[in-house]
């Protein structure tokens, strides 16, 4: 596993656990969460676009700039692996013990569950059950869906007793938006307020949780979430993520007008609009932050073969210590198309609600035969709205925000994050 | 002889000049109208909700205060504006209009009371008589509606002077939606109530922030129960009450509730 660096505001370069004193990682309760917002300028240009989408459902003006950028290329996997390695949830899981720490010292019993909260992309479950295995909490496995329509409520007595700690990673996979489906989540929620499952963990995506709230509300003051990322935080967590892979100083450099990004290692403290734009694009949804700065990384063409000169002899001697990084300007988001919108949003909508679902509980759950909803899944793959990943079809990261501007601008339910 | 004078006083001399700029002040006033209209129709229809229908109940307005700026722009081009000369055209218009088109005008009238009062605005769910439909057009005359099988239909706003309007919405994004469902006596109401609840709170059209209400009546031939929520968007009433009926009866049946069975012929035959 590999160790994560953060960067202090300093920019010096510290062995990881940092969380508690940069504030990277922080678990706060859900009415705390700041959702990062835009530079004037830049809400503007969103709502130039959001305008003109109303018009055309692609945005043209983003092909322009991507042919512009035809000169880059995409960072191969390893290079990316050194630029922005994938997250150590171990510095996650202590971040949250941090902020638990007082309520398993204390014993009170009527405070017995810690409910966490996260955000999707952010991997809430590996963070939950890291946690259990530090502490040696029993992990619950969540039912199957089967078992879940069936109302097979064994499951609910296979739980722990005796006072050991546990932790149930995945409340989210343990219903279903079906009038069979709520009888588990009723029972557990009964349970677990009666004081009957002693004291233990609960993670939720926050999706579910905004539909389980209108079952059975939890008070708020046994509820964390992780703390958005802002501008700063994000700057911070992308210094440290490059700064543990890369020996060299790197630039990340804007490929529209060649502006500096984010440098690392760097001393100031100045957070570019670039990157604040992405905070508030991803509503300080870290996973999805560093998903799309993943694809918006670039280098460019190895197309040059022929002898340097001095001169540029003295800028390759200059490249050993510094490479520079280039980042694509129009974040990659699909558009979806008109003509399919109304089943597409049930179905992205019930997908966000579970935090991804087995093709074959589908019609269960939305008035749509199974060959329609399957062909809908197959176009919206097709498209990058939906992937299919173990065993479960799930919204794709870079289409996430579109669709929840959607599902938002209609009402639908939504989280809170 | 004297009255002719009189009539020849109150108009002005519309020579070419005046003429043209008449022409041009109607015609651009259409156009303007007609501009408005489809421009924020196509807008609104584009968008969702509450923003929707904000932008389409604008539409009336706008043109409204075009028809009367026209009029102001017009009028003084026409006639000296004296309050005598005023007095007596209007009257003399009046009198004409009110005997030849009676109807017509109790209809324009009635249009500028509805775009007044907003008793239905473009985006309205509204039943008139037997017409029911959503409310595409507040036109100065009619309001026009499309039912839910898609039949345009043309109802003149003079039926608003005699005639109850039902308007579902009301501006709203949302509407109450029931379903019946109409149960044997003998079974477990409370289960039922329930049971019904939850198939509502499990719809993928549900607005959740809204109420779930079910009402439940005795009757002599069984239970009647009526399950009422909102969807997320007016025009998936239909979509959202059939979800609740279907999903309602399968899971009615599955728990061994009997529906009610009304004997087709009655007893007295």
């Amino acid at each position: 596993m590999n160790r994560f660096h953060a960067i202090s505001k300093s920019g010096k370069t510290t062995d990881t656990l940092g969380s508690e004193e940069n504030g990277v990682w922080t678990f706060v309760s859900p009415p705390d969460y700041e959702i990062p917002g835009l530079p004037a300028h830049s809400a503007m240009a969103n709502a130039w676009v959001t305008f003109k989408q109303i018009f055309r459902r692609v945005d043209e003006s983003s092909q322009t700039l991507v042919k512009q950028e035809s000169d880059l290329r995409s960072l191969s996997h390893v290079r990316l692996e050194h630029l922005v390695p994938f997250l150590d949830l171990r510095i996650v899981s202590e971040a949250l013990n941090a902020s638990v720490v007082d309520w398993l010292a204390t014993d009170d019993s009527g405070r017995s569950v810690k409910w966490i909260i996260g955000q999707p992309y952010t991997d809430h479950a590996q963070t939950v059950r890291l946690w259990g295995e530090r502490h040696q909490a029993i992990t619950i496995a969540s039912p199957s869906c089967e078992q879940i329509l069936a109302g097979k409520v064994s499951w609910l007595d296979d739980w722990p007793k005796n006072g050991q700690l546990w932790v149930l990673p995945n409340l989210e996979h343990c219903f279903l938006r079906h009038p069979d489906g709520l009888k588990f989540v009723r029972l557990l929620f009964e349970r677990i307020d009666s004081g009957r499952f002693g004291r233990g963990m609960i993670g939720c995506d926050s999706w579910a949780w905004s539909f389980l709230q209108r079952i059975w509300p939890v008070s708020q003051a046994d509820v964390l979430t992780l703390q958005a990322f802002d501008g700063l935080r994000l700057v911070q967590l992308l210094s440290g993520m490059t700064a543990s892979r890369s020996d060299k100083r790197v630039r990340f450099r804007s490929a529209a007008n060649g502006e500096d990004i984010l440098t690392v290692p760097s001393d100031a403290d100045q957070v570019h609009s670039e990157i604040t734009r992405l905070a508030a694009h991803c509503r300080g949804n870290v996973g999805i932050a560093l998903h799309y700065w993943r694809r918006c990384l670039r280098s460019e063409a190895e197309t040059d073969t022929r002898k340097p000169n001095d001169q540029e002899e003295t800028e390759q001697k200059n490249e050993l210590s510094e490479e520079s990084v280039w980042v694509a300007s129009v974040l990659p988001e699909p558009v979806l198309p008109v003509g399919m919108e109304e089943d597409s949003t049930l179905l992205l909508h019930v997908l966000l609600i579970h935090g991804g679902l087995p093709g074959s509980v589908l019609s269960e759950l939305l008035p749509l035969s199974y060959p329609l909803c399957m062909m809908l899944l197959q176009r919206l793959q097709r498209i990058g709205f939906v992937q299919y990943r173990n065993d479960r079809w799930s919204i794709h990261e870079l289409a996430y925000s579109f669709v929840r501007n959607l599902l938002h601008g209609r009402a639908y339910l939504v989280d809170d994050f | 002889m004297t009255d002719e004078t009189q009539v020849v006083q109150i108009f002005k001399t519309i020579d070419a000049t005046v003429g043209l700029e008449l022409l041009v002040i109607i015609v651009t006033a259409i156009i303007l109208i007609v501009a408005v209209q489809r421009t924020l129709s196509w807008v609104g229809n584009r968008l969702q909700g509450k923003k929707r229908l904000n932008l389409l109940v604008m539409v009336p307005f706008i043109r409204l205060a075009i028809i009367l700026i026209t009029f102001v722009v017009i009028v003084p081009l026409l006639i000296e504006p004296s309050i005598q000369n005023m007095v007596a055209l209007l009257g003399t218009v009046a009198v004409a209009l009110g005997f030849a088109l009676k109807d017509y005008v109790s209809s324009l009238i009635a249009g500028i009371v509805a775009i007044g009062e907003r008793n239905y605005r473009n985006g309205d769910w509204i039943r008139v008589g037997d017409i029911y439909g959503e409310v595409c057009h507040v036109g100065m005359r009619t309001v026009e509606v499309v039912t839910p099988d898609d039949d345009r239909v043309l109802i003149p706003h003079a039926l608003l002077w005699n005639q109850a309007i039902f308007n579902s919405n009301n501006g709203d994004a949302r509407l109450q939606c029931a379903a019946d469902f109409y149960l044997h006596p003998q079974h477990d109401g409370i289960r039922v109530k329930q049971l019904l609840e939850d198939v509502a709170l499990t719809s993928p059209f549900l607005y959740i922030d809204k109420p779930i209400i079910v009402i439940v009546k005795e009757e002599p031939w069984g239970t009647h129960y009526r399950l009422k929520a909102y969807p997320v968007d007016a025009a998936q009433q239909f979509r959202f009450t059939s979800d609740l009926t279907v999903r309602g009866k399968t899971m009615l049946l599955k728990c061994d509730v009997r529906f009610a069975v009304v004997p087709a012929v009655s007893d007295s035959e």
